[in-house]
């Protein structure tokens, strides 16, 4: 129904007459929003949280939006200041408990709950392109995903490791996931 | 990556501290300052996330719930004797030969010097001279087994002339082999015995006069028919 229309046409459109069309931009972006979300804040739950309270933010703002900038970088950018938001709250909690100061915090990823076969459908078709598209990386940026994700080793481990210095760890780790995400762009995955 | 075409952002390597949250304090706070103003690193920020996050879930689908096998390195057997080399047996061997003599040597040695030195502390058998005798002291009595001796006895009033006494030197050096109870001469030529049993002291607990069959010193002077000193 809205599928052919752009982000920019369904918030119009949702701004206008039909809220409903909101809900194809929260289909679209919940995602990455998501992800964005688990990035900063290291904790599924925390992300999940923080990405819901991000989408009601940009519905209520709905009609704040100019159109100066692209919806996903506005999305991005209510993600964000949501994130921060939540770690500020997160922050003042914790220090009730202890001292935050060494900005330490936990990095607990849990297991996220599957909605539905659609989703898991979905979910299965990505890895088997992740899959793909980290064995077609070269060798020395394999290497430090690999190290970073399934080893999980820091950076300065890397770098020992390897020995190269600390800021090659860290430009190999940034060109393998750009490269990944060329990679998983250029085979954008089918949503039933 | 450049921040809405005018300014160019440097921020690839802090994105990715940031995303593994191994970026400092201080370093951390600047970054979220500059996410929140800045679409373009916003959009990357984003766009590495939700990459990073694939990855993640693909790591912890494919990769997390696998079971860790179980290493098992075929070790060589153990057994009981420890492994030696080709020329250890030949070495003990070695070492056994030479020691089986040094110590039989050695015992050879100690032995002929333990029978030298029990020569060489043996008494040699010297003349002795008998002292005078003295005739009335009743001396303790001679035991059978005792060494012959050849006295001669001076006459009275003459001179005494050195005795020679001769040890067969088979015989070992003579020695008291029984001890005989000491004899108290009284007087009247009666010698009371002391015996062991004679001395022995009454028991004081539960005395009884019949009882005691012990030798008294009353008795004696009974028996003597001499005067009690009183």
């Amino acid at each position: 129904m809205w599928a052919d229309l752009t982000d920019e046409q369904l918030v119009e459109k949702a701004v206008r007459d039909d809220p409903e069309a909101f809900g194809e931009i929260v289909r679209r972006w919940e995602r990455k929003i998501f992800a964005l979300c688990f990035g900063m804040l290291g904790r599924e739950d925390d992300a999940r949280d923080a990405a819901q309270e991000a989408f009601i933010a940009a519905y209520r703002n709905l009609s704040r939006f100019r159109g100066e900038a692209r919806v996903s970088s506005w999305l991005h950018r209510i993600a964000v200041n949501q994130c921060l938001t939540t770690k500020r709250r997160a922050k003042s909690r914790a220090e009730d408990f202890f001292d935050d100061e060494d900005g330490s915090e936990e990095r607990i990823f849990v297991a996220a709950p599957h909605h539905s076969p659609a989703r898991k459908a979905e979910k299965g078709e990505r890895m088997e392109l992740v899959r793909h598209a980290v064995r077609a990386l070269p060798t020395d940026l394999r290497q430090v995903i690999v190290m970073k994700e399934f080893e999980e080793m820091t950076f300065q481990e890397i770098s020992d490791t390897l020995e190269i210095p600390l800021s090659t760890v860290k430009s190999r780790l940034y060109t393998a996931l750009k490269q990944l995400r060329m990679r998983l762009e250029r085979t954008p995955v089918e949503i039933v | 990556m450049l921040n809405n075409g005018h300014k160019k952002c440097e921020f690839g390597e802090d994105i990715v501290a940031y995303l593994y949250g191994e970026m400092p304090a201080a370093g951390r706070v600047l970054f979220e300052k500059h996410l929140a103003m800045c679409h373009t690193c916003t959009d990357e920020f984003a766009a590495i996330s939700d990459v990073r996050f694939s990855v993640f879930e693909w790591q912890r689908a494919e990769f997390a719930k696998l079971a860790t096998p179980e290493i098992v390195i075929p070790y060589p057997a153990k057994s009981g004797v420890a492994t030696t080399g080709l020329f250890d047996g030949l070495r003990g061997l070695l070492s056994l030969t030479t020691a089986v003599p040094v110590i039989a040597t050695l015992l050879i040695v100690l032995g002929v010097g333990y029978i030298f030195f029990v020569r060489q502390s043996e008494p040699v058998p010297v003349a002795v001279q008998s002292p005078v005798e003295k005739p009335s002291v009743a001396s303790p009595q001679p035991v059978a087994a005792t060494p012959e001796i050849a006295t001669v006895a001076p006459p009275a009033n003459t001179k005494v002339e050195k005795a020679t006494v001769k040890r067969t030197p088979a015989v070992p050096r003579p020695f008291v082999a029984k001890r005989v109870a000491p004899q108290v001469r009284l007087g009247n030529d009666v010698a009371v015995s002391l015996t062991p049993a004679a001395r022995k002291a009454p028991v004081l607990s539960g005395y009884e006069d019949e009882d005691d069959t012990s030798l008294r010193l009353s008795d004696i002077f009974d028996e003597l028919g001499a005067k009690r000193p009183d």
